[in-house]
């Protein structure tokens, strides 16, 4: 069971390698290409983890969602910000231009 | 102290109350039981996620076919998370198990990690999401208010 579980993790992490490639190419957003790969790697991490509980499949499932946490935590705070200085810039514009 | 050493502890420890041949067995096929149990729950959750990836490679395949915008993805994302909190709780089901027969404190800190992970990961998909679910439900709320707005306005 722990081969074809390994082999299992591969295929999911390669998934996630093939859909970001194909996502960035069609949306090109980087904030959903960067989540699906996450996810699906995150997924790979989880099935690495229920093949065989060593210490470094361990440290490298709890790297994984560390660096998904702050990355996702990163694209929203950045979202966040331009959806907040966005009217503000706007409406500098427009009293500039008197409109 | 070792395996057999804290085994034989235990044995002497049920001989006040059963045979001492008894008591072993019964260890012996406990550990057997929960052995399989573990191994039946933990295959379980590796399913579940795996029909969780494949399910969404497809999803996210054919909304690249279908129409090319960023916000079709969240639905196929949320199914995705669905499906990786179902397999954690699985997961973490055949951790507590296996404390159950678990030799060591090296093994048992194995377990303690594993199930932190997990247990985190669980914790921060379901808020995403409850807050992916949150925002399709005020985009949604958004295009009736301005759809109602353009059917009063005419």
């Amino acid at each position: 069971m722990t081969a074809a579980l390994h082999l299992m993790a591969a295929m999911v992490a390669l998934s996630g390698l093939v859909a970001a490639l194909f996502i960035l190419l069609g949306t090109r957003r980087v904030d959903v290409t960067v989540g699906v790969f996450l996810d699906l790697l995150v997924a790979a991490g989880l099935l690495r983890l229920a093949a065989a509980s060593t210490w470094s499949a361990i440290i490298g499932a709890g790297a994984i969602l560390g660096i998904r946490q702050i990355v996702m935590w990163a694209f929203r705070r950045g979202g966040r910000a331009l959806g907040g200085w966005r009217p503000l810039i706007t409406r500098h514009l427009r009293t500039e231009s008197g409109t | 102290m070792s395996r057999s050493a804290r085994r034989a502890a235990a044995t002497a420890g049920y001989s006040a109350v059963m045979p001492p041949q008894l008591a072993d067995q019964a260890e012996t096929t406990l550990q057997q039981v929960v052995s399989l149990l573990v191994i039946f729950v933990e295959a379980a959750g590796a399913l579940v996620i795996v029909v969780g990836a494949v399910w969404a490679f497809v999803g996210f395949v054919r909304v690249l076919l279908t129409s090319r915008s960023a916000e079709m993805f969240i639905p196929v994302r949320l199914r995705l998370g669905r499906f990786l909190t179902l397999g954690l709780e699985f997961q973490l089901a055949s951790d507590v198990l296996r404390t159950a027969v678990s030799p060591s404190f090296e093994e048992l800190g194995k377990l303690a990690a594993v199930a932190t992970i997990r247990t985190a990961l669980n914790y921060f998909l379901s808020r995403e999401i409850a807050e992916e679910r949150r925002q399709v439900a005020e985009a949604q709320a958004t295009d009736q208010q301005a759809q109602q707005a353009g059917g009063t306005s005419r």
